[in-house]
């Protein structure tokens, strides 16, 4: 009964497109994906690709910064970008009669400008969102356990960079960056909904004639996992966060849907065995485990938010439920449980072409193939319990770091 | 090019529960909102925060099944659940294949019909409570929000959904079970559903589930505001968080449409006034925003922004400023594009089912009927560039109730 139909081109420069056709969607979302991101930062240049993603905003050759919103808005679109370790994305979603116009926008900005002034004004919204998380107790429990864990690694930096870094950071330094990263060949175009394929391709062969071809292979230095338990007293603070890092496995590893799955038995929302020894009985108010798979290695993550008071008991309770675990195995109710709740989220976010974008594109990306919504759920629904179990008695969670970030002193009842 | 709208079915229960189901044909998955009349709103006066104690513990174990025994039973159908307490509702929301819908309506009915209230997990309900409202304290924004909306509302509806810690600490099974009993009822709730499956299945399903639930609702009480003030609160941080509420025209009432093409014009999109003029042109802050909340019976414009202490004070002039100008009107260019927003967005968020379901439930809610996606796009459309600037110049200048939270008041420092 499927109705839709991949499409698939690489164009001269090397520029990748892919797209899901579905001619019953409202909308079409367009994105560009670019294989770059904070772990393909040089030291000199820590948080360089968030700050490029704001400058791409920021103007062209053909637009001021003011005229990029103007005209993202006069389309009525839907959009935004993201920077992670890996990729940084834009995307955005218009009704069917404003595709070229978006494609011709999204291409435009993957050549941004970047003068100096420009630079200057971006950098200070930069400051001010790495002074927001500042505020974020957990974010900083994961910066800290992020540089614990992965060590001389990239990856452990924070993405936003520090405040000394974005300051330090030139147009020329941002310039370099985009010179080296946003080539042809390292990027990706992903559409969905209802598009003109013959159209798109004739249009983006004519928006990026000009683009430098090749690509930038992606450097892999070697990773040293750290483990153990640190601490940190923090002012301004009046609770307590844990962050856990443990070893997972890559996103071409043929086990990363296990992994999910596992963490999600584990540790997902509603009813996973940290649900039930720490949020049910009122312990603590968050205890979390989830799996990221990035290219070369993954990471189990969990996070856990109580009282000072009760900061041993959770850790505890936590690694008592690791333990079990990684001892015991699970049963297949709850493998089955956390396999049915995952392919009905898979489900739900194909509904939209914007829900389709990342997804659509990320497989294609990262195991160079299509993969419909009906696969994705097939493959986790498919997924026996035996490659969780195989995967807990390797034991991850002996390799943990533990990062425990709490008042500077105890906090009074307010 | 529009997206396929068939009309819903709309009817109400003999026992007052009012059933609307929106078919979305070409969808495997179906998307349920449950909405009751209950929150901090209507909370006993010596028990605020048993709203929610209540949501919680109606999820620890209804009918024949547990705790865990429920959960299991819903992740066996890979439902997906959602929702909370908020001031004046309490919603559940549920999304799964529309092939499991004749096993999954009964559960969740059964959440409201047969919770099973059991003593054994009180304790927990009421610690992670207090754990929740503890844990707002590292939430500086969030801290904000509960602060402007304490200092903007007379009534009750400036409590926290949080609760009270000594009222949280003070309740007791028996008294949040009469709690349940006072107001847990069909009357005034909303079952709405989206997506795919045979509608007529659907409501028969719905209303089998439904059809038997009894009990009392508890009334609440007209929204009332406090004269336009100035407040901070001091708190350690690196930022500085500005909010300012104001009273705004409600949804149904004249210049509804015109004031929501207005506030597109202000934060609509990147392009928009505020966050040109915060960040783009002057780079005050990374986070700026308004938008128009409601309450039944009672709309506001709630403008917000964090900032580092430094620049708080001009990010507060330049707020104050830009909702000041906002009387002078819009341009045909900001007209032109706020439509163009506002009618993508609308035919966008109609894609989901999840939206769907939520929208039909929040317009009963403020409207009392849900309304098609052709009426919101035309009502919209019908509102040229005129009419929206007759509706800002005849509005009275901006009063805002201002709340500011950080290391320094910059409201005090603004006056000085």
């Amino acid at each position: 009964m499927s109705v839709l139909r991949f499409d698939e081109a690489v164009l001269p420069n090397g520029l990748k497109v892919v797209g899901e056709h579905n001619p019953l969607a409202s909308s079409v979302a367009i994105a560009y994906l670019i294989e770059t991101g904070g772990r393909d930062e040089d030291e000199a240049e820590h948080g360089v690709s968030h700050f490029l993603e704001h400058l791409c905003f920021k103007g062209t050759a053909k637009r001021d910064a003011a005229q990029v919103s103007r005209d993202f808005d006069a389309l009525g679109a839907r959009y935004n970008a993201f920077t992670s370790d890996e990729r940084t994305a834009y995307y955005g979603a218009v009704l069917p009669d404003a595709v070229p116009e978006l494609l011709e926008l999204l291409s435009d900005m993957m050549r941004p400008s970047l003068h100096a002034a420009d630079v200057d004004v971006e950098r200070n919204v930069v400051l001010e969102e790495i002074a927001m998380d500042a505020d974020s107790p957990a974010s900083t429990a994961f910066d800290r356990a992020r540089a614990a864990f992965f060590g001389a690694h990239p990856i452990g930096r924070p993405l936003l960079g520090t405040t000394a870094s974005i300051g330090s950071l030139s147009s020329a330094d941002v310039a370099a960056y985009h010179e080296r990263r946003y080539r042809a060949g390292n990027m990706l175009v992903v559409v969905a909904g209802a598009y003109d394929w013959d159209a798109v391709l004739a249009q983006l062969a004519l928006e990026t004639r000009d683009w430098p071809a090749g690509d930038d292979p992606r450097a892999h230095p070697p990773l040293a996992l750290g483990s153990g338990r640190l601490e940190e007293r923090a002012p301004r603070i009046t609770r307590a966060h844990v962050a856990v890092l443990a070893p997972g496995v890559g996103r071409q590893d043929p086990r990363r849907v296990a992994a999910t799955l596992l963490a999600r038995a584990i540790g997902g929302a509603d009813n996973s065995r940290l649900f039930w020894s720490l949020i049910e009985p009122g312990i603590a108010d968050e205890a979390s485990l989830w799996h990221d798979d990035a290219e070369g290695f993954g990471s189990f993550g969990a996070y856990l938010s109580t009282d000072d008071a009760s900061v041993e008991r959770v850790l505890d309770v936590a690694f008592g439920v690791f333990e079990e675990a990684q001892r015991s195995g699970l049963s297949p109710e709850e493998w089955a449980s956390a396999q049915r709740t995952l392919a009905t989220g898979l489900t739900l976010r194909g509904e939209t072409p914007m829900g389709r974008l990342v997804t659509l594109g990320s497989a294609y990306l990262e195991r160079g193939r299509y993969e419909s919504v009906r696969e994705v759920v097939d493959e986790v629904l498919g997924t026996p319990l035996e490659a969780g179990l195989a995967l807990l008695a390797e034991r991850p969670f002996d390799r943990a770091l533990r990062f425990v970030l709490r008042p500077e002193s105890p906090v009074s009842a307010s | 090019m529009t997206v396929p709208t068939e009309p819903f079915s709309d009817l109400t229960l003999p026992n007052g529960l009012r059933v609307l189901v929106e078919p979305m044909p070409w969808l495997p998955t179906l998307s349920l909102t449950l909405q009751l009349r209950v929150g901090s709103v209507n909370d006993p006066d010596d028990a605020v925060g048993s709203a929610a104690l209540l949501a919680e513990w109606m999820q620890r174990g209804a009918g024949d099944l547990d705790a865990r025994a429920y959960a299991a039973a819903l992740d066996d159908l890979g439902v997906r659940r959602g929702g909370g307490v908020g001031r004046e509702t309490l919603t559940f929301s549920a999304a799964f294949l529309e092939r499991d819908a004749a096993h999954v309506f009964p559960l969740l009915a059964d959440l409201v019909e047969r919770p099973r209230f059991s003593d054994d997990d009180f304790a927990g309900v009421r610690l992670l409570a207090l754990h929740d409202l503890a844990s707002i304290d590292d939430a500086p924004s969030q801290r904000l929000g509960e602060a402007l909306v304490a200092r903007y509302f007379a009534s009750r509806h400036g409590r926290s959904t949080y609760g009270v810690r000594e009222h949280l600490e003070a309740l007791t099974p028996e008294r949040v079970r009469d709690d349940a009993g006072r107001r847990l009822g069909p009357a005034g709730a909303v079952l709405a559903i989206a997506g795919g499956g045979d509608v007529r299945r659907v409501i028969e399903l719905a209303t089998a589930a439904f059809g038997g639930w009894q009990g009392r609702v508890a009334p609440i009480s007209a929204p009332e505001v406090r004269a336009p003030h100035r407040h901070h609160v001091m708190a350690e941080g690196a930022q500085v968080q500005i909010g300012m509420c104001d009273a705004a025209v409600a949804p149904g009432a004249d210049g509804w449409y015109e004031q929501q093409i207005a506030m597109s014009v202000l934060d609509g999109n990147m392009g928009a006034r505020l966050f040109n003029e915060v960040r783009e042109k002057r780079g005050l802050a990374y986070s700026v925003g308004a938008g128009t909340r409601l309450v039944r019976g009672h709309a506001y414009t709630v403008v917000r922004a964090g900032t580092t202490p430094e620049r708080a004070s001009e990010t507060l002039e330049v707020l104050l400023e830009q909702m000041r100008l906002l009387g002078d009107g819009v341009d045909e260019h900001e007209y032109a594009r706020a439509m163009r927003q506002l009618r993508s967005s609308l035919v966008m968020q109609s894609e989901g089912s999840g939206a769907r379901a939520g929208r039909l439930a929040s317009d009963v809610l403020h409207l009392g009927r849900p309304r098609t996606l052709d009426e919101i796009l035309g009502a919209i459309l019908a509102v040229d560039l005129e009419r929206v600037n007759a509706f800002l110049a005849g509005r009275p200048e901006p009063t805002f109730t201002v709340v500011t939270l950080g290391p320094r008041d910059v409201a005090a420092e603004r006056a000085a």
